[in-house]
């Protein structure tokens, strides 16, 4: 038997004992900042209010043996293992919302082809007015609708017109008001390839407001209205819009470097009886977007 | 103006599950929140270069976002933990497989040697798992320390100081300990008929 083989075999024992062995260890730090790596790199930002969902074909179809189909294009899976395509030096990423039609969205024209594991090749279209988003047809694979007590119904691997959404918006929460934009402290991100703020911005940010706040919104900010919802993958534009949902926005006209978003979140810990609601704000700052 | 960060607690194991199978965003927060930091210290023990750990803590979120729902873990630890020692397992022999070997693991692997041959065999698989019951079944006649000793080494591929600073023993009694229970384990299944 290969030691390899044996080691994957030993992963299966007893999650009894996998659990009883860290029991001497206690200790467990908060580690929200990793989180915002994460956010960046995890497929998956949300399918909110959604009565169906679909699911796009596991990057293992992807990103082995990725060939590059000509100096221009490639595609490739990004360093956390999601398909991703560049064009041009600009990587596009799939979308975090899971969007995948059977028919190309409206606007988007065939561009090219690019080949994914030697023989296999994806046409992908684009749409000159609207360019952070690229299509893949593509195949995928679990993509099924959920009926209200919640069984998926499966489709079996059929091609489809697969979003890939510029790497510098996909996953980040925006909201445009008055002219300036806004990048939600759970997204903003000041490593990697294109970093949306400096590490020096970033962390003075955070000394200063946090990234949520519980309670109230702070003393000298007011109610600015609600943003208007622009859609998933957009860029928001105009006096007060949203790329994540409706958001009720409060500005503080002295202090144009930092806007709050209402939210709330349940937590329900053992302490606690059932769930508790919170209630609070998520901060956005003020940053240089590229898609200005 | 300055807000306060508020002090969240961290979500409740089957909460967490419910957020994946509601299919909202907040499950990867709050799962890295909770078991960044576990999944974290299983991929570096398998893994020298901390690029490659965090990828696979990265992966093994989306993994965890793939499989739930339908799946439905019943220890959301384990389960993630599972999956990124096994993705990190992957990692390491697609290094090794271009040179770029090195860490922990490699130690590890090698003390497995002791127990199994290394020779390829086409029927392993068949029953794979009567050998996964059979070692369940030996790891509970050891002491719980000992166990514990084994399961952190083979399991957690923790490197044996740190094993050792865990137990209050000497490294050399740890290497002793794990010494004697592979020879233990290699007899117990060649004597229940597996081809090692």
């Amino acid at each position: 038997m290969k030691k390899e083989y044996f080691a994957d075999v030993l992963g299966d024992i007893s999650e009894d004992y996998i659990k009883e062995a860290m029991k001497p260890e206690k200790a467990k730090s908060r580690t929200w900042v990793k989180w915002a790596a994460i956010a960046a790199c995890a497929a998956i930002v949300a399918v909110g209010g959604f009565a169906a969902w679909r699911q796009i074909s596991a990057p293992s179809d992807i990103h082995a043996g990725v060939q590059i189909a000509d100096s221009q294009t490639s595609e490739t899976a990004d360093s956390s293992g999601i398909p991703s395509i560049t064009l041009n030096g600009t990587t596009y990423i799939v979308s975090s919302h899971a969007a995948v039609y059977d028919e190309l969205p409206e606007g988007f024209e065939l561009a090219g082809e690019a080949s994914i594991g030697g023989d296999e090749s994806y046409q992908y279209y684009v749409n000159l007015d609207v360019p952070e988003w690229v299509y893949v047809y593509q195949e995928v694979t679990t993509d099924g609708t959920l009926d209200s007590s919640g069984t998926l119904t499966d489709r079996a691997k059929h091609g489809a017109y697969v979003r890939y959404v510029d790497e510098r918006l996909r996953g980040k929460a925006l909201i445009s008001f008055e002219g300036k934009f806004y990048i939600s402290m759970w997204s903003a991100e000041y490593y990697g390839s294109s970093p949306d703020v400096t590490q020096e911005y970033y962390d003075e940010m955070k000394e200063l407001y946090g990234v949520r706040i519980e309670g109230a919104v702070p003393e000298g900010f007011r109610l600015a209205g609600t943003a208007e919802f622009t859609g998933e993958d957009t860029v928001p534009t105009g006096e007060l819009s949203s790329n994540t949902s409706p958001l009720a926005v409060y500005y503080n006209p002295a202090n144009p470097s930092v806007i709050y978003a209402e939210t709330y979140w349940y937590t329900a810990t053992k302490e606690e009886k059932g769930e508790t609601r919170h209630d609070g704000f998520n901060v956005y700052i003020l940053y240089d977007c590229p898609f200005n | 103006v300055k807000g306060k960060i508020s002090e969240v607690k961290p979500l409740d194991d089957e909460k967490i599950v419910m957020l994946y199978w509601d299919r909202d965003e907040q499950a990867i927060p709050e799962t890295a929140e909770k078991y960044g930091s576990y999944c974290t210290a299983i991929a570096r023990n398998i893994l020298e270069s901390r690029e490659d750990a965090e990828e696979c803590v990265n992966d093994t979120y989306m993994r965890a976002w793939n499989t739930m729902p339908p799946h439905k873990p019943s220890v959301l630890s384990t389960f993630l933990g599972k999956i990124t020692r096994n993705l990190s397992l992957n990692r390491y022999r697609r290094n090794t497989a271009e040179k770029r070997g090195g860490g922990e693991a490699e130690a590890v692997l090698d003390e497995l040697l002791e127990i199994v041959s290394d020779k390829d065999s086409t029927e392993q698989e068949l029953y794979r798992k009567e050998l996964i019951s059979e070692i369940d079944t030996f790891l509970g006649t050891l002491t719980v320390k000992k166990r514990g000793i084994f399961v952190l080494r083979y399991w957690y591929f923790e490197s044996v100081s740190s094993i050792a600073s865990k137990f209050g023993m000497t490294e050399n009694n740890v290497s002793v300990t794990l010494n004697r229970i592979r020879l233990k384990l290699h007899d117990y299944l060649l004597e229940r008929g597996f081809e090692l």
